[in-house]
This record gives C-alpha cells, structure tokens and sequence, in this order.
C-alpha cells in the first residue's frame, strides 16, 4: 500500500513539475497581451506612488469609440481615470475610474468608451510597487447615424434602438419598487444568437437588470451611473429559461429593454 | 517519559494549527503569483503532506501500522467509491442551499475579476483534488489526527476528525463547512471500520471526481433555484450511501490502546487558536458578505 501512493506521488510529480514549469514560462512570455492594433503605454508602478498622474491625451477629430485594454501584473490598488471634454455616452459624468487588479494573458479590463469630438485624457493613480500597468487603447470613428441614435438615447429618448431589436419591455422608474422581479422571460428550445440593448435615463437611487439563465448571466446591466447604455450585447444562448430581472429603488427616468432574436 | 508509537492529541493539535495557518498564508502568497492548481500542490504536498510524513521519520514509525496504509477487500473498495459519489450529490445539494441562505440573508461576495485558468492550471487542479487532495488530505486527517484522537476517546475519534475537517474547509468558504464534516465523519468511519485508510483515499477521490466534472454543469443549473431533478438526485445520493455505508465489512483486527490518553494543555490550547484562528476566517466572510470589508 505504501509503496503504490509512494509510486501515484512519484507519477504525479513526474507529470506535474513539467507543468508548473510550463505554466510558469508561459506567464513570463506574454505577461501582457495587449491586441496588436491597440496602442499602447507601460507604467512602472514602482518608480513612485501616483496620484492621478496624467499618462496621457488625445484629440478626437470625430465622435469615436475608444476600446481600452488594461493590465496589471502588480498587486495593490490601481486606478485609471478618463477624462473627456465632451459627453462620454452612457455614462453621467465625463469621466470614469476603472479599477486594474493583477490581470495578465488572457485576463483585462477592457471598458469601451463612446466620446464626442475633443480631448480625452488618461490618468493614473497607484501606490509605488512592484510591477507595471499597461494600457492599451484603439480608437474607431464611429458612424455618424449611430453616433446620433446614441446620443439620442444618452440624452433620455430611450426609444431608439438599433435596427432589427424590439422592445420587451419599457418603464416609468419614479415611485416603482421593484427587488428582482421578472420583467420577461425567454425560452429557448435550440442554440440561439440573441442580441440585448438595455437604455436607462435614471440619474440617481438603485437600478440594475439582471439576465439569469441555466448557462448564462449577466448581472447589473445598466446603472444610472456608470453605464446607462448597454448596447447590443450580442451572444449565443444554450436552450433553457432565461429572466430579465429589474430590481429598483428611488430611480427616476425610465428603463427599456430591447431584444434582437 | 512514555514513549508512544502513535501521534498524540498534542502532537496533531499543534500540526493541524500550523496546517491551517500555513495553508492561508501561503495561499495568499502562492496562488496569485503561480495559479490556483500550483498552489493546490504546494498545500497538499508541503503543508498536508509533510508533516505527518516528517513526524514518521522523526519517531521511526511504521506507515501501515500507525496511519493505516493496508490492503481492503474489493467489496470494500467497491463500496467506498459508490458511496462516496453517492454522497456528493447530497453535500453538494448541502453547499448549494447554505451558498444560497448566506447570499439572501447576509449578503453575496462581489468578485472583482475571475481569471480564466491556462490549460496547466487546469490540469494541475484536476490532478491535485483527484489524486493528490486524498492521499495527502487522509494520511494527515485520517492517518495521523484520528489516530492521535482514537487514543483519546476510541469510539470517537473519527467524529472528533470529522469536524476538525470540516473546520479546515471553512478556507473554501463557510458553505463548506456542513458538507465538509459529513464528508469526514464518513471517511473516518471508513477507516475506523476497516482498520484501512485506502476506503477513505477512494471514497475522497469519488467525492473530488464528482466535485471537477460535474460540480461546474450542475452548479450552472442551480443560477435560478434549485432544480426538482437536484432535490431527487440529492437524496438518492444519500440513500444509496445511508445503505451501503453500514455494509463495509470490518476486515482487520483494531488495535485498541490500553488506556485513554488525557489532553494535556498543550493539545487544548492549540486546538482553542485553531478554533479561533478558523473563526475568524469564517467572520471575516461575514464582513465581506456585508460589505463591511472590501474583497
């Protein structure tokens, strides 16, 4: 008996050690994996401690969406402000934290901003540690036609969604108290590619739709904050049930779901 | 001075302190620079592993004898391996509602980012619960703590394992800890029956299988509620192991300690600081759950 676990410990180091080692080389190799098409700016996180520190600017010729990608192999707290001129669709303010925890390979914080033309600055606040930060970012002009729908829906006239979605569901948020409850519910019975746009105009109070399903979920989906526009999540669903679930409290302004299937 | 050829309660109480302690630290050391099933490893080898392995050599203590590395029937084999996925589906129905009851009445942990795991890792964690986590995981609850615990109070030394394992697992989160010490009272009653650790290194390696290949579909089906089928699955897992656990045939002769050992101080007090140390883990859950502490 000793001798067979003494022989499974054997085997299993033999096999595990080359592992690691591969694990480990494999970390090393592309410890960030920032797309090709991104541009891109390294910070040495241990230089000094940073407090908003300006990385930095660009000047948006046209209205465009600027894909972020941002990595981190440094623990501690690491925080990217962007600041725009303009209106940052979706979103209350003309700037936004994203917080970077220790991402590297295939794991990121890539938020997708929509801005008007003019500057948007990029800012930087960490604690003096071992490690860097890498942020990559890729700006694409967007359609002018959809650039205005968006602005449309940011601006409060939630009926506008894209071609081809339908609404499920639509709201009036003032005075409604609602704690998970279903809005709608989907059923599938084949593998289906769904599309979701979720606008909310609500500024203040709680407000999160949630899509449960058996394979899938997606949690806090707007917010009247942060992010007031989901536009179209595109995805593949497994068969089963799937709830659009709408939990509020003290919001105002409105919530539309739209379906693409 | 007596000198014993089985650990004592001292001797298992002051290890298993420094186990739980050294899994902690080296988990929150370990894990995020080298992966969740390098980690795995390290924990089973250096910190579950070594210690009774050391205490062996340091007092030339025969494996087979002191921690039950003997043969068991088929029969036995047989029966340990069907009831110990037969019990899973149970604990994991256990784990499922008390994950539940705690994100509804205290409040659910935020995640700030999952990393998906390279293939490696992968394959180091299946490796790690499906064949490391027993071997190493029973030699030092079972071989070692129940044995030390068998001298104390014969007849309820495994219960005693049983919650000091159950205790452990409150490292995996507080829902653990039911099923855990079910898991372990079983496996311990295994091995007090048989005189033999390998029904409880089969029984762990059906119970860990289960957990990796079907703990991820069946717990994705649980996102909405819990499914009639789990309900039914759940105690049909336990039926079949109520039944055929009592089966196990008692195969060796037990060698029964003379006299009772007393707990001495040394053993209480490292039992009270892992109590306390493994309650404040599970307290610190809480806080997170409220958001009184930012994960």
């Amino acid at each position: 008996m000793k001798k067979i676990v003494v022989i499974i410990l054997g085997l299993s180091l033999l096999i595990g050690v080359p592992l690691m080692i591969l694990d480990v080389i494999g970390q090393t190799k592309d410890v960030f994996t920032i797309p090709s098409n991104y541009d891109k700016v390294i910070v040495d996180l241990s230089e000094e401690s940073r407090t908003e520190k300006l990385l930095f600017e660009h000047e948006l010729k046209v209205p465009s969406k600027v894909d972020f990608f941002m990595q981190s192999d440094a623990s501690g707290e690491k925080t990217i402000k962007v600041k725009s001129e303009s209106d940052i669709v979706g979103l209350a303010y003309q700037e936004i934290d994203f917080s970077v925890g220790t991402y590297t390979g295939n794991t990121a914080t890539s938020p997708s901003l929509i801005m008007g033309a003019g500057s948007y600055s990029v800012y930087l606040t960490s604690e003096n540690t071992d490690g860097r930060i890498a942020i990559g970012y890729r700006e694409t002009p967007m359609d002018p036609e959809e650039y205005d729908r968006l602005l449309k829906v940011h601006k409060g006239e939630l009926n506008n969604p894209p071609k081809h979605y339908v609404e499920i569901f639509s709201s009036d948020l003032t005075g409604r108290i609602s704690k998970d409850e279903v809005v709608y519910t989907l059923n599938l019975s084949t593998p289906t590619n769904i599309g979701f746009s979720i606008y909310t105009s609500a500024e203040q109070g709680n407000l999160s739709v949630d899509i449960i399903g058996q394979s899938s979920n997606y949690y806090g989906l707007v917010h009247p904050e942060r992010f007031r526009i989901c536009d179209q999540l595109e995805t593949t669903l497994q068969p089963g049930k799937y709830q659009f679930k709408l939990t509020c409290e003290h919001a105002n302004g409105q919530v539309s779901i739209f379906l693409k299937q | 001075m007596e000198i014993r050829n089985y650990p004592t309660v001292a001797q298992a109480n002051i290890m298993f302190f420094f186990t739980a302690v050294a899994t902690l630290l080296g988990s929150m050391f370990f894990q995020p620079k080298l992966g969740i099933g390098t980690n795995l490893w390290i924990n089973e080898f250096v910190y579950i592993l070594l210690p009774p392995v050391l205490l062996a050599y340091v007092y030339g203590w025969s494996f087979e004898d002191v921690y039950r590395y003997k043969k068991t029937s088929k029969k036995n084999q047989l029966l340990s391996i069907v009831s110990g996925a037969g019990l899973w589906f149970f604990m994991f129905y256990i784990s499922i509602i008390t994950r539940m009851l705690l994100d509804r009445k205290v409040g659910i942990i935020i995640n700030p980012g999952q990393a998906s795991l390279s293939v490696n890792q992968n394959l180091l964690l299946i490796i790690g619960m499906i064949v490391l986590a027993p071997i190493c995981e029973e030699t030092f609850f079972r071989g070692c703590i129940q044995k030390s615990y068998e001298g104390y109070k014969k007849r309820i030394g495994f219960i005693i394992t049983g919650i000091i394992f159950g205790s452990y697992h409150i490292l995996n989160g507080i829902s653990e800890v039911i099923p855990a010490t079910i898991l372990g009272i079983c496996m311990g009653y295994l091995v007090y029956r048989t005189d033999s650790i390998t029904t409880s290194i089969l029984f762990h390696v059906a119970v860990n299988a289960c957990a990796v290949f079907l703990g991820g579909s069946i717990g994705s089906a649980t996102a909405t509620g819990i499914p009639i089928w789990l309900h039914i699955l759940a105690i049909s897992g336990l039926l079949t192991s109520m039944i055929l656990l009592p089966r196990i045939e008692s195969e060796h002769h037990r060698e029964e300690p003379n006299d009772e050992e007393r707990l001495s101080v040394l053993g209480i007090v490292f039992l009270g600081l892992s109590a306390l140390f493994l309650l404040s883990i599970g307290v610190l859950e809480i806080l997170t759950r409220l958001n009184i502490v930012k994960t």
